[in-house]
């Protein structure tokens, strides 16, 4: 799995590590079960903090990705995969309207025309 | 693979091995009554026979060497991929015992020929020692220039040229990868729980022996393996524990290469790069990465989908050279 982060990048660090994840997930490159590097190995790696990696986890956590237990590491969850390209599609599908200027409201009625 | 390079390839495979095993057991069979029963199969230091074994054990046993030898050749040649520069080492392997098993059986006969008894066979003079090691280590030689000389005629596996994932100048990555061999996990487990049984059946020095194989065939059932901006890093076994780290600045570039365990020399840790220059570490058959070193030498280790890894190197290792001002 191949995690990269830009620091010359506007968007925050643990948004770019969450997003690398995300896609990963979404494209089968990470499978149900398997273990997510120890957060001090990647925060090692990429010379970023520790709390920045743990941000990035907890975001995938909260979206229920990956499932975070005390000595066992940060494991991901299978189920999450369709979910996680859906959340990086609509990430993106979102970033692409603010830059277009198209409002939150529009964009919902964009999609209810749509559907 | 061109369809000549295929025949040539196979035939070392298949008619070789019969030509020697024809030619052990064969004289044998010609010289069936003409050799004591039982006859001389040991020479002394002084050249004098000094251990006798019957002529039907003698037939097996040199059946069973050149039979070993013949079927490893064709299981070698018969492997669906196999490169001729990956057979050569195991295909000289097998030339050597297959060619040993017919010299061998050519000296006992030649030695025991019309004996009265096994006591009153020749004496091994020099000529038959040297002719001994000599044959087999010849045969040995020209089998595996052979098979390498028709790599040059085969096709290249990788002209691609060099991997990369076009990092950008100012980011920062880490890649992860492992590869597993469920085998030799399940071995590592019986053998360690055969150790831990042995220590109610069998001495502490067997329980520790089985144990400490164990534990070492456990650094083989996972590999895994890290690139990040500093080093390659490669961890054995469930523990991630020990370690191998090549730095970065070591490296001059990465290639994806399958990775055939027998042209590697077998699975495990093989050759060493302090040594030989050349070491791999072998978990399964397949994808692998191979890390150029220079003079220092070539590493391969087998990991699945290497083929970001081995972007992600040569783009840390390009980047390296352009901040040195190279």
């Amino acid at each position: 799995m191949l995690i990269r982060i830009d620091p010359g990048r506007a968007e925050p660090l643990h948004e770019q590590i969450a997003a690398q994840l995300r896609r990963a997930l979404g494209q089968g490159r990470l499978t149900d079960g398997e273990q997510l590097p120890p957060a001090r190995q990647l925060a090692e790696s990429l010379e970023v903090n520790m709390h920045t990696v743990l941000r990035a986890y907890g975001a995938l956590r909260d979206e229920g990705l990956v499932e975070m237990r005390r000595g066992r590491g940060v494991i991901v969850r299978g189920a999450g995969n369709r979910r996680a390209r859906l959340v990086e599609l609509a990430r993106s599908l979102l970033a692409e309207a603010r830059r277009e200027g198209v409002g939150l409201r529009e964009l919902k009625t964009l999609l209810e025309e749509l559907s | 693979m061109r369809m000549s390079v295929r025949i040539v390839r196979d035939s070392l495979g298949v008619i070789v091995p019969l030509v020697w095993s024809s030619v052990a057991i064969g004289s044998m069979r010609w010289a069936w009554d003409r050799l004591p029963e039982p006859m001389a199969a040991h020479w002394g230091i002084s050249g004098a026979p000094n251990a006798a074994l019957p002529r039907a054990v003698v037939v097996v046993f040199l059946a069973v060497m050149a039979g070993m030898s013949a079927l490893g050749a064709f299981a070698v040649t018969r492997q669906r991929g196999a490169r001729p520069r990956e057979i050569a080492a195991p295909l000289a392997m097998a030339s050597f015992l297959g060619v040993l098993a017919a010299i061998l059986a050519v000296m006992v006969v030649a030695l025991n020929l019309d004996a009265p008894s096994w006591s009153a066979a020749r004496r091994l003079t020099i000529e038959w020692l040297a002719a001994l090691i000599a044959t087999p280590v010849l045969a040995a030689a020209v089998t595996g220039r052979l098979a390498a000389l028709l790599e040059a005629d085969a096709a290249p596996v990788d002209l691609a040229g060099r991997a990369s994932i076009g990092l950008g100048a100012t980011e920062r990555a880490i890649w992860t990868g492992s590869a597993a061999n469920p085998w030799c996990a399940a071995w590592s487990i019986a053998i360690t729980c055969a150790g831990v049984a042995a220590l109610l059946f069998a001495s502490v020095e067997v329980a520790a022996a089985l144990v400490l194989g164990g534990l070492v065939l456990a650094c083989f059932a996972v590999v895994r393996v890290r690139v990040d901006g500093s080093c390659v890093t490669i961890s054995f076994g469930p523990l991630s524990f020990p370690r191998q780290r090549m730095p970065l600045s070591h490296i001059l570039a990465a290639r994806v290469v399958d990775v055939w365990p027998l042209g590697r020399g077998g699975w495990g840790y093989r050759g060493s790069l302090l040594f030989s220059r050349r070491a791999s570490i072998v978990v399964r058959r397949g994808e692998g990465i191979e890390l150029d070193c220079g003079a220092r030498g070539t590493l391969v280790i087998t990991v699945d989908n290497p083929g970001s890894a081995a972007g992600l190197i040569n783009d840390l290792v390009s980047r390296a050279r352009r901040g040195a001002g190279e």
